[in-house]
């Protein structure tokens, strides 16, 4: 037992604590939700903070309950981890005090927000998992959670995507535990090891382990959108702008990129993923998914299935990352997790505000909305040109290791990919861009009803602004003690023995 | 920090920051005021240089050899420029779309102005690489801000040929690493060193030109960045979208098309390769005799078409088309290069403002004054060389009596048509999205079991 035997929990009740006192609170208990959420929030971005000065100090933080004879839940900060939960927390404040403006007037605001806690404490759970079964448990925890804020607006459609999002999680959750429990007959522990705990089978058991890794990818790969099981995340568009933001950039593609990364290093280590040659299929499909997804999203009008696929592309980038298999590619795979969180919530903010504030919902209806919400138009744009890598934004720093990586490794055709998924990102964000400063408006829009001539409310505007600045600092100062980048590069010393 | 320092740093800072429109209404001619910095660096500076670890993935700028030179010419250049804008928001009609004109129009032209000074003052590839994506995309919209559809065609043409060409530079300066070893893995490994080595990527131009001569990929960098910078610079063939912009663009944009896009470019080809150090015979000769071809090309652009608006473009093919062939002399002999190489600094100086002081004649001339916001031509919309020589070609070979060759042009052109007609990939794949939706089980199961088939037999 480690000396910060509790801090792991205190983690995770920072938000589930919260979540539970929500659910019991009346309607009209504004001001009470708002104080549990944000000091929920705060407290969380605190003790996250006290984690990472201790990690990088060699502090351990472990908490290990039982569970089953032989299996441990286990709750451990180590240097991956931090970097998830990092984004979760900060982006979760972010989200907290944007889905308040956003629902301000909307029906069981109190339903919306304990879940909305609870989605944010699996995700945290996620994160902190110390093995696989422990992993399992919160990764399924994370899909009820978010079933009832997709479904929250309670239409037909919601309800469709609601299911279609059920059954395709669920789905990959059962091929996910198969797997777990298949690895565990044949290992005997389930524990998260620097550079993987299977090595023993080999080279008796090559095909099971080829099989359990395909069942674990399989099923990690439907919450991470990999094609072809990426469906269900077009259609969950239809759930509130906070939960976009949060399902694209924090919990759910991001819990299965995430589990990808720990299944290849801390459950196979790359050395024998490598060796069974089931990186390299890995990293085609994830080629595939790059390119598909932008193609995809170059035919959608709705901006926010735009968005969809375009995190169906960029969230791929990580796993392309990682089964690359080299350090400088695991470097640019892992920085993504965070940059492309920080510049697809931007984005999915921005799409929040047209909507919420002028009812715009599709693309073809932009024309001239730089006029009529500039600071909102501007935090969208930096968000797009960072997605298609310009610097000195964040994703320039993302697909510069993911380039050198591929070079690295010997993988040339991966710079092709980058290649064609940039141009694909410039075809599908520049017109939007040019619309919305460049055309006359079709009609006049609205006038403002805020102090000050604000486009829209503070509680909109103000975090896709952040978020936005966000996405230009992490580029600009990538290379400053403690940034994603160098948090990456620790991450890949460790994995790499370097 | 010294006094060089900060004002190495205001130079494209201020500039950047003043773009902000809130920030502007606070500081009175900002115009003018942006471009201070760069004045006072240029009277008051010593050679310096300041590295910034901290910045993007470490980065450089500098007050060097060159640098007074390029500077002046970036004043020269600007200076007129900011006194159009000044005369532009001077008249401004005061009505709301007239006013959100300009103040993009100042945005837009302020953007431009930090990437420009950013890419003289820049003393490494990822710097220069940054800043000038920053100018290639605000001078997009300088370009086609309050504009016509002709204004806008060229723009786009623009923006096509920055999208590419940045694309071809990022590869390039991926290859430039490989080629300084900085990031070599298996190398760090071996040496038993630290991960912390890949934190020095040191891309100053000076170390990528000497890593270079020995590197295998150098031939492959070279194309790059020569198709690169070509494709920003225009150069013979690459240069569809000059006339088209020099004749659309508005007066106080087109006096910087030939100083900013076009000897910008030229800069980065001075800069990012290792002309004087390396002996490329071939590639010397290739070039040379695209430079002739450009030289050529522009002497018969300017015989066929003896129009005054034409001369801009045709003045930049001749410049660009003269540099093309130095630049291949200095790729054979280096050490022809090393003796005359600094002139071609001169060179670009010389030749931007002469484009400059050219256009803002023409502009003149038209309109007779520098600051009208109508563009040279701004209803005809011009059918591109290459459509009319594939025209010409069809029509030549169909009066020689070969029908085969243009029906099968058709046909081919009606298939492929029907191939990238947009809507119909855009059906295909809605109908395979809802078939991956309808039958999510099946189709993911036969995937499993495809993949896991794939690799037992593999591994197998």
């Amino acid at each position: 037992m480690s000396e910060y035997f509790e801090l792991p929990l205190l983690i995770l009740a920072s938000s589930m604590i919260p979540g539970l006192i929500i659910f019991m609170l009346p309607e009209e208990a504004v001001r009470t939700r708002i104080a549990l959420n944000m000091s929920g929030a705060l407290i969380k971005v605190m003790l996250v903070g006290f984690v990472i000065w201790g990690v990088s100090n060699g502090q351990q933080y472990e908490t290990r309950l039982p569970f089953l004879p032989g299996l441990d839940l286990v709750l451990k900060a180590d240097a991956l981890s931090i970097l998830f939960i990092t984004l979760s927390t900060v982006l979760w404040l972010v989200t907290t005090v944007y889905a308040i403006g956003y629902l301000e007037n909307s029906p069981h605001r109190s339903r919306f927000f304990g879940f909305f806690s609870l989605c944010v404490t699996a995700t945290v759970g996620i994160a902190l998992a110390g093995n696989l079964i422990t992993f399992v448990l919160f990764y399924e925890l994370l899909t009820l959670t978010t079933y009832p804020l997709i479904v929250h607006r309670g239409t037909e459609e919601a309800r469709q995507a609601g299911r279609t999002y059920l059954i395709h999680t669920m789905f990959g959750g059962a091929l996910l535990l198969l797997g777990t429990v298949w690895l565990y007959s044949l290992t005997g522990t389930l524990e998260f090891t620097q550079r993987g705990f299977v090595s023993g089978l080999l080279p008796d058991h090559d095909n099971s382990l080829i099989i359990i890794f395909v069942l674990l990818i399989a099923g990690l790969g439907v919450k991470a959108a990999l094609v072809p099981l990426h469906s269900w995340l077009p259609r969950a568009m239809v759930a509130p702008a906070p939960v976009s933001a949060l399902l694209h950039a924090v919990a759910v593609v991001k819990a299965g990129a995430f589990g990808i990364v720990r299944v290849i290093y801390d459950v196979y280590g790359i050395e024998v993923a490598s060796t069974l040659g089931v990186t390299l299929p890995l990293a085609i499909v994830a080629a595939i998914t790059v390119i598909y997804g932008s193609v995809r999203a170059l035919f959608q009008d709705d901006l926010k299935r735009r968005l969809a696929f375009s995190t169906i592309s960029q969230v791929s980038y990580i796993t392309l990352g990682i089964a690359v298999a080299g350090p400088i590619a695991t470097i640019g795979g892992l920085v993504h997790l965070v940059h492309q969180g920080m510049m697809k919530i931007t984005l999915f903010f921005c799409a929040g505000n047209l909507a919420e504030t002028l009812g715009i919902h599709k693309v073809s209806e932009m024309d001239g909305v730089g006029r009529r919400m500039p600071l909102t138009m501007a935090a969208f744009t930096l968000g797009a040109f960072g997605m298609m890598g310009a610097p000195p934004l964040a994703g320039f720093v993302s697909k510069w290791y993911l380039g050198l990586g591929a070079l690295d490794a010997g993988q040339d055709w991966v710079i092709f990919i980058l290649a064609g998924s940039s141009l694909l990102n410039a075809m599908y964000f520049l017109p939007i861009l040019h619309r919305a400063w460049f055309r006359e408006p079709m009609h006049e829009w609205p006038a403002t009803h805020y102090l000050w001539r604000r486009e829209t409310a503070w509680a909109l505007l103000l975090p896709p602004l952040f978020t936005a600045f966000l996405s230009l600092l992490l580029g600009l100062l990538a290379s400053l003690p403690y940034s994603p980048l160098e948090w990456a590069r620790f991450i890949t010393s460790l994995q790499y023995a370097l | 920090m010294t006094i060089t320092e900060s004002l190495l740093l205001l130079t494209p800072g201020l500039p950047l920051l003043l773009a902000a429109p809130w920030l502007r209404r606070v500081v009175p001619r900002f115009e003018y005021v942006a471009i201070l910095p760069a004045l006072l660096l240029l009277i008051f500076a010593e050679q310096t240089r300041v590295d910034l670890p901290w910045l993007l993935l470490g980065s450089g700028i500098g007050f060097v050899e060159q640098t007074p030179l390029l500077l002046s010419m970036a004043l020269l250049l600007w200076l007129p420029a900011a006194f159009s804008l000044s005369v532009r928001l001077q008249r401004s009609d005061g009505s709301l779309s007239s006013e959100i004109t300009n103040r993009r129009y100042s945005t837009f032209f302020l953007l431009t102005l930090s990437g420009y000074l950013g890419t003289i003052l820049a003393m490494d590839v990822v710097g220069f690489f940054t800043f000038s994506t920053l100018m290639g995309y605000s001078f997009y919209g300088l370009l086609i801000n309050g504009g016509n559809s002709n204004r806008k065609r060229a723009g786009r043409v623009y923006l096509y040929f920055i999208i590419a060409a940045d694309l071809l530079l990022f590869e390039a300066a991926l290859i430039a690493v490989v080629a300084t070893g900085n990031l070599s893995f298996s190398a760090v490994r071996d040496a038993n060193l630290s991960i912390n080595m890949v934190r020095d990527v040191n891309l100053n131009f000076e170390v990528v030109r000497a890593a270079l001569i020995s590197s295998s990929h150098n031939v492959t960098y070279l194309s790059l960045v020569i198709i690169g910078f070509a494709l920003k610079a225009g150069f013979w063939p690459l240069y569809f979208w000059l006339p088209m912009t020099f004749r659309a663009a508005t007066p106080p944009a087109a006096l910087l098309i030939g100083g900013v896009p076009v000897a910008i470019a030229l800069l980065g080809l001075v800069r990012w390769l290792p002309l004087g150090d390396i002996t490329l015979p071939l590639a010397g000769m290739i070039i040379q005799f695209s430079g002739a071809a450009a030289i050529l090309f522009s002497l018969l652009y300017a015989l066929i078409l003896r129009e005054l608006k034409t001369l801009p473009t045709q003045l930049t093919l001749l410049t660009t088309g003269l540099f093309t062939v130095a630049l291949g002399v200095g790729l054979s002999k280096p050490d022809l290069w090393q003796q005359y190489g600094h002139l071609a600094y001169f060179y670009i100086v010389f030749m931007s403002l002469a484009l400059a002081l050219l256009t803002a004649v023409i502009a003149w001339r038209q309109d007779g004054n520098l600051s009208t916001d109508k563009s040279m031509e701004p209803t005809e919309v011009r059918v591109m060389w290459i459509e009319h020589v594939s025209e010409m070609i069809v029509r030549r070979i169909r009066a020689m009596g070969m029908e085969t060759l243009p029906r099968l042009r058709a046909s081919s052109l009606a298939t492929a048509q029907n191939y990238l007609h947009v809507p119909v990939w855009k059906k295909a794949l809605q109908n395979a999205e809802l078939i991956l939706q309808r039958w999510s089980f099946a189709i993911t199961l036969l995937v499993l079991l495809g993949v896991i088939f794939v690799l037992v037999v593999m591994v197998g």
